[in-house]
């Protein structure tokens, strides 16, 4: 048998045991628990103010439009601060900042940081390529009439 | 290497792709609604156009150098030229037969959602990456979803949308669990062409076994979702019916080559020939039931498009064939069965869409037919239709004067001259042997739309040729004339084809001299037997 595997048991193990505990937990809770219960008890546990509605109602599509652009403008400033730190490195630290990418050797871009071809330059324009293609978006969403709210 | 040379390597799928971006502006100039611009089509065609001049050009310069492959992810082989030519050039008919799709002004999203998902598959064509793969896939699939839920004001399209998109969510979690236990054996994304890819390491014995195993056959499983067979084919049907005929088109065509052509990368990981045996035992019983299941569930159909859908699950068993005999030994037309299959795939493409253009050059009370009744006496009142569909129902069936029949001879034929040589045993002349008795089922159901349009009388129910369908009645005829046209000459498509697979018989640099790089999983050892 070709695909059995060999040094996987600790894995089975561990699902084993897993198990085992779940088994355990539960048992022991339904057997050691006492059982004393009344009207207050059997109740569900709520807290905060007392509920108006249901919460499961339509919402005006619009929200859920507004939520996925604060999404992706959220997740652009997140991918814009560790270029920012990096950027800044390239500028003004040039031989520290060819270091730093050494160091990562089984990154991709090892092999163009030989070459010396990573450097501000390529930080800049993939940055470009990449707000360049969310203003695409932007103009698009302006144009939809995303941001009139009436 | 230098700047131009990283860009000239993609440049293809980057034009493409700005295109795709470009093309949502159409709709904020889509005129009054009395009178519309339809300016979006146009675009797309000539986007398309140029993009496939521009590619011509640039498959005479492979962009093989070692640091270019580390650094992108990006290997451009003759199948990626192979990929996007064909991609390309089966686009252009794809525009023409969507023209008239959309209203005026969603007509930009409709046609910046298929250049995207053209641009997904030309992406895939060149992936050498499981991240870059996967992105790839899921570029063709997203577009694909939204394209089904616009492409009809009708609740079924609405369902059908909604159907697709879950279970494509799903078989999408399948492959991407998969990427990440290859990820897990290996402790590399990168697929081949270089000493520490994915390929190199399996070759040398470097990879856990079993994570890799499984973690192929469960990317394998998400693929089968994309080429629709079995197990994941239950959702063809709903899907083809309530999308519209004209985006059927796109949607039978782009996942699926989409899908063969990561099958294609992702068992390539292990050398042709060389599975393990739960991997060839899965994939061959995949294959027998997708044929056998897609031809008997058509029997049972009346409507014309789930008689089409079941057909192509069947025509994804047949190509499956081709991908298991692997490629030839000596790179002829009869014994290489992964050219075969992407002959065979240029060939299902063009005569599928040729069936689904006729339907959407027809309408019936303001829809497009749907049931069997409503091509009733089509030869009398459209000959010219009722013909191309006879041509591309016989090529879908494979009958001779028609590509169709090609296409199926060069898989047969593979996959008998392949069976006593390899390891299989019989088994792939078994498989041959139930493709060939699949063919025979059904001829019963591509007759039976033949019939009713030359046998049956026609009748109220009968649709009528839609008003102002000059774009659709030209790809009706370009599909029509292609098929008996590659019958007479299939040489060039069959070079092409057999061109695209002599990278993946001989690998151009996985024997790389790019040694700088030190070992980074040296200090590991695998379990490994």
């Amino acid at each position: 048998m070709v695909f059995l595997a060999t040094g996987y048991q600790m894995v089975g193990v561990l699902i084993a045991i897993t198990l085992v505990m779940v088994v355990v937990m539960v048992l022991l809770n339904h057997f050691l628990s006492p059982k004393r219960t009344g009207a207050i008890k059997e109740s569900t546990y709520e807290s905060g103010v007392p509920v108006v509605g249901s919460a499961r109602r339509r919402f005006n599509v619009k929200f859920y439009i507004v939520a996925m652009i604060f999404l992706l403008f959220d997740v652009e400033v997140v991918i814009l601060w560790p270029w920012a730190t990096l950027f800044h490195q390239a500028t003004t630290q040039p031989e520290q900042f060819s270091k730093t990418a050494m160091t990562v050797q089984d990154s991709p871009v090892w092999a163009m940081v030989q070459q010396g071809a990573v450097g501000k330059e390529f930080l800049l324009i993939t940055l470009a390529i990449f707000i360049g293609v969310l203003l695409i978006g932007f103009i698009y969403e302006w144009k939809r009439g995303v941001f009139r709210w009436s | 290497m230098n700047w131009s040379q990283y860009i000239n390597a993609l440049l293809p799928e980057m034009v493409m792709m700005l295109a795709g971006c470009m093309c949502l502006f159409f709709s904020f100039a889509a005129g009054r609604p009395d009178r519309p611009r339809r300016w979006a089509p146009p675009f797309a065609l000539l986007a398309t156009a140029g993009v496939l001049v521009l590619s011509i050009f640039w498959r005479n310069q492979p962009v093989n150098d070692p640091a270019f492959v580390e650094f992108s992810g990006v290997l451009v082989t003759s199948l990626s030229h192979y990929l996007r030519l064909l991609t390309l050039t089966i686009g252009l008919v794809l525009i023409l037969v969507n023209w008239y799709q959309g209203e005026a002004d969603e007509q930009g999203e409709y046609f910046a959602l298929l250049l995207l998902a053209m641009s997904g598959v030309m992406l895939l064509s060149v992936a050498n990456d499981l991240i870059l793969l996967f992105f790839a896939i899921e570029l063709i699939s997203v577009p694909t979803y939204v394209l089904v839920a616009i492409s009809r004001t009708d609740v079924r399209a609405q369902e059908a949308a909604g159907k697709y998109f879950f279970l494509g969510a799903m078989a999408a979690a399948l492959t991407a669990y998969g990427l990440s236990l290859l990820y897990g054996a290996a402790g590399t994304t990168l697929m081949s062409g270089d000493p520490h890819a994915l390929r190199e390491l399996l070759a040398t014995g470097q990879v856990s076994t079993t994570p890799m195993l499984l973690g192929i056959l469960l990317v394998v499983g998400g693929l089968c979702f994309k080429i629709a067979a079995v197990p994941f084919h239950a959702y063809v049907a709903d899907v083809y019916q309530g999308a519209s005929a004209p985006l059927v088109g796109v949607l039978a065509f782009l996942p699926k080559l989409g899908g063969f052509a990561a099958l294609v990368q992702i068992l390539g990981l292990y050398s042709w020939g060389h599975w393990p045996l739960p991997l060839q035992w899965a994939l061959w019983g995949i294959a027998a039931l997708t044929m056998t299941a897609g031809n008997v569930l058509a029997l049972m159909q009346t409507s014309v498009k789930r008689i089409l859908a079941y057909s192509s699950i069947a025509h994804s068993g047949y190509m499956l064939i081709g991908l298991l005999v692997g490629p030839g030994a000596d790179q002829s037309a009869f014994d290489d069965g992964l050219s075969a299959m992407f002959f065979y795939i240029a060939v299902y493409g063009v005569m599928n869409l040729g069936a689904f253009a006729v339907l959407s050059a027809l309408t019936s009370g303001g829809n497009e037919p749907d049931e069997l009744q409503q091509l009733n006496g089509l030869s009398k009142s459209q000959p010219a239709l009722a013909l191309a569909m006879a041509i591309c129902c016989f090529s879908l069936m494979g009958l001779p004067p028609t590509a169709g029949m090609l296409g199926k001879v060069y898989i047969f034929s593979s996959a008998f001259s392949a069976g006593s040589a390899s390891g299989w045993g019989y088994g792939l002349i078994v498989l041959a042997v139930i493709g060939v008795l699949n063919s025979a089922i059904g001829a019963a159901y591509y007759l039976r739309i033949v019939g009713q349009c030359y046998l049956e009388t026609s009748s109220s129910t009968t649709a009528a040729v839609a008003p102002t369908r000059g774009a659709v009645r030209l790809a009706v005829l370009v599909c029509a004339c292609s098929m008996l046209v590659w019958f007479v000459c299939p040489h060039d498509l069959l070079r092409e084809a057999n061109r695209a697979t002599a990278s993946i018989a001989s690998p151009t640099i996985s024997q790389s001299s790019h040694t700088a790089k030190p070992p980074i999983y040296n200090n590991k050892t695998f379990p490994t037997q």
